[in-house]
């Protein structure tokens, strides 16, 4: 039932995600230029398969759920519950704790990580 | 008031440098430092090639090798479990940068392709570089030292900067007037705030990472000989880290985390883990920083000027923080001497911007690629890697392998240390073609407008960079090429301008620098090459020296 709901979790932060990125690409020159610069995939997930990509291409942000084939940069969490912990954290390094505890493993370029991290900064509202 | 040609503000390793090389172009200098002292921090860990390359044209190459890790230690840099092992592995041999300097003199000394720079890097703590420099400039008659003085504010006119000191301790004021005012005071620079120049970039990219500082005697012996590595790189299943020994032959170890004490956690607790033994230590200081990967917009306007990490702030992944401030105050140095003699021409101040700005933006590119690198090179750690038998080897060699591949960015990028080009500068003489690859990794040596001539030894094995004029232009010219040096040599007569013919009778050479004309700046990089001179030389004059 946890992991259910921690599933749940995570998807709706994916799609809350795409939101604001698309909101702030619309506001933000940084982001749109960061958006515009961009090619990559970046995948979320957990072990159990739920989750979604961002993929960002040609100026565009579009986020599915699912697994991408090829993605550019991946964390793969145990768990929906402390992805979404994690990720809506506005304390950075907790992403490198839950890296450091097990809770979460990463894979590809951390570069994409950065760029995330970026966007997601600037989207956030203060 | 106090009437000085250079008001630098900021005694940190950037403003003592930018000060020194001033002075060893005759300028006379005051520097104003708020601190008294210099740092007790061990902060940065390495004087890179291009840097010590820098140090040798100030005469100080020597002095600062005195004070850091002895010419026969190791900087090496290994990834393991923990100090204590198991180690998955040590990178030693694969480059010059982590042989001893000595070892790596004579590889220098054997190179002849131009593919590596005069001098090796420097393992050494800042604390213990400061001191160096600071000494230096209290010694030299041009320097006026002030510690203990901070910069209040300042206003500029068509001829100057008037600027307001304050003495930290009595507050009495002190009023300085300079035609020139350089910021080299820190990420918080009050200059750069005072221009109104903000940084581009987004702050704390990376959160709030955590330092601790220990000294001990005990440490050393967890090594082979006893001789600690440069960077020991830690990543287990639930610890990761980086020891660093700034210097083999001292006590002082910096201990990086990715991020502070968890709840309960005692430092105590987090340095055992990083050792993976008990030996006795003490912690000199600790707390959380955050790095950032930030450029200023701007690097200064009409008569004041921004360096070092005034202009920048980076992560230390790469350790170009320093050492970019180090390149920055030698390109300026040279342009404010030329313009304070008179023959530097107008734009030649505001090439300073155009030259650095673009250089700065391309090591904050490679810096965040080291950063990224550094995290990735941990991706592959499982718990198998404390296994033992055949799974725990296996594990071990995939960590190592990654590590090798991804990390070894961080040590071996010549081509970001002495690879930058001023190519698009207004006072380089462009070449029409196909420019050489400018690799952030891999250093190409090339005589294309703008860049580092590449460094190479005659025959009777004298440093062509020692032959170069640190104040003012060297034509190298092949024989063949004799009167048409003249021809150059005549036209900067004129302008006043002060150029050196060194005349290169060594095929080698003469192939490795491209054309039978290569002009040299004062900072060492190519302004003009060609197989013979334009139809107006003095034209070519103009434009490097900023009058075109
Ligand atoms: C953990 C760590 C590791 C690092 N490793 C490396 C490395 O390996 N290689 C590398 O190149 N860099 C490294 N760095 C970065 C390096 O420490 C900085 O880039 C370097 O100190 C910048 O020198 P600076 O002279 O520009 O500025 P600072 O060292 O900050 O000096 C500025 C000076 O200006 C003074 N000042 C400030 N405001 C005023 C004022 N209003 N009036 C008068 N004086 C003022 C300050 O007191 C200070 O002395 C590292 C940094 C850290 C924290």
């Amino acid at each position: 039932m946890q992991a259910f709901l921690g599933d749940l979790k995570l998807r709706a932060l994916l799609l809350a995600t795409e939101r604001l990125m698309l909101r702030a690409r619309a506001r933000s020159e940084r982001v749109r230029q960061l958006v515009d610069e961009a090619s990559h995939v970046l995948q979320i997930r957990t072990e159990s398969g739920c989750g979604g990509y961002f993929e960002v291409r040609q100026g565009r942000v579009r986020m599915r759920f699912g697994l991408h084939e090829a993605p550019d940069f991946t964390q793969t969490w145990k768990d929906g519950g402390d992805a979404v912990r994690a990720l809506t954290s506005r304390d950075e390094a907790d992403l490198a704790r839950a890296f450091e505890a097990g809770a979460c493993r990463m894979s590809g370029s951390f570069l994409v990580a950065l760029w995330f991290n970026e966007v997601m900064k600037l989207a956030r509202p203060r | 008031m106090n009437e000085t040609p250079v008001l630098i503000v900021g005694g940190g390793p950037v403003g003592l440098t930018l000060a020194l090389a001033l002075s060893r172009q005759g300028v006379r200098s005051t520097v104003v430092n708020d601190r008294k002292e210099t740092t007790r921090h061990p902060k940065l860990d390495v004087v890179n090639c291009r840097s010590m390359e820098i140090f040798r044209q100030l005469g100080l190459d020597e002095k600062i090798r005195a004070a850091g890790n002895p010419l026969d230690a190791n900087q090496y840099s290994a990834i393991a479990a923990s100090v204590k092992g198991p180690v998955y592995t040590v990178m030693r041999e694969r480059h010059l940068i982590y042989q001893p300097v000595e070892t790596a003199r004579t590889l220098i000394r054997e190179c002849t392709d131009g593919s590596l720079p005069l001098e090796s890097m420097q393992r050494i703590a800042q604390m213990h570089l400061e001191p160096v420099l600071l000494a230096e400039a209290r010694a030299d008659p041009n320097i006026d030292v002030r510690f203990g003085a901070r910069l209040f504010g300042f206003e500029q006119d068509a001829t100057g900067v008037t600027a307001l000191v304050h003495d930290v301790d009595t507050r009495a004021q002190q009023h300085h007037r300079a035609r020139y005012l350089i910021g080299c005071d820190g990420p918080s620079s009050r200059v750069r705030n005072f221009l109104n120049i903000d940084y581009d970039g987004t702050r704390d990219l990376m959160g709030e990472l955590f330092i601790i500082h220990l000294r001990s005697k005990a440490i050393a012996g967890l090594f082979p000989n006893g001789q600690p590595y440069w960077h020991t790189w830690l990543s287990r299943p639930g610890f990761s880290g980086l020891l660093v020994s700034p210097d083999a032959s001292r006590d002082d170890y910096v201990l990086h985390r990715p991020f502070g004490p968890r709840p309960g956690e005692s430092l105590e607790d987090i340095v055992d883990a990083a050792l993976g033994t008990q030996v006795p230590y003490d912690i000199v200081q600790s707390g959380p920083w955050r790095p950032q990967f930030l450029v200023a917009k701007s690097f200064g306007r009409h008569r004041v000027f921004l360096a070092g990490d005034a202009t920048h702030q980076y992560m230390p992944t790469g350790g170009l923080g320093m050492n970019t401030g180090v390149t920055e105050a030698h390109n300026l140095a040279w342009k404010l001497a030329a313009t304070l003699a008179g023959w530097g021409g107008p734009k030649l101040l505001p090439s300073y911007e155009a030259e650095r700005l673009p250089v700065a933006r391309r090591n904050r590119e490679h810096v965040k690629k080291c950063a990224a690198a550094a995290f990735e090179s941990q991706f592959q750690t499982s718990a198998a890697v404390l296994a033992p038998g055949a799974v725990g080897e296996a594990a071990r060699a995939l960590v190592a392998r990654e590590f090798e591949a991804r990390t070894s960015r961080l040590y071996e990028s010549l081509g970001a240390e002495l690879g930058y080009r001023y190519g698009d500068s207004p006072i380089i003489a462009r070449e029409e073609g196909r420019e050489p690859p400018c690799d952030e990794v891999a250093y190409l040596p090339t005589t294309w407008p703008g860049a580092r001539l590449p460094s190479a030894f005659r025959d009777d094995g004298q440093a062509v960079f020692d032959l170069l004029d640190a104040s003012g232009f060297t034509l190298l010219a092949a024989s063949s090429a004799r009167n048409e040096a003249e021809r150059l040599t005549l036209a900067a007569r004129e302008a006043g301008v002060p150029l050196r013919q060194v005349l290169l009778e060594e095929p080698r050479l003469r192939q490795l620098y491209e054309r039978p004309l290569v002009l040299v700046r004062p900072d060492q990089h190519v302004c003009f090459r060609g197989e013979t001179l334009p139809s107006e030389p003095r034209r070519l004059i103009d434009l490097i020296r900023g009058a075109a």
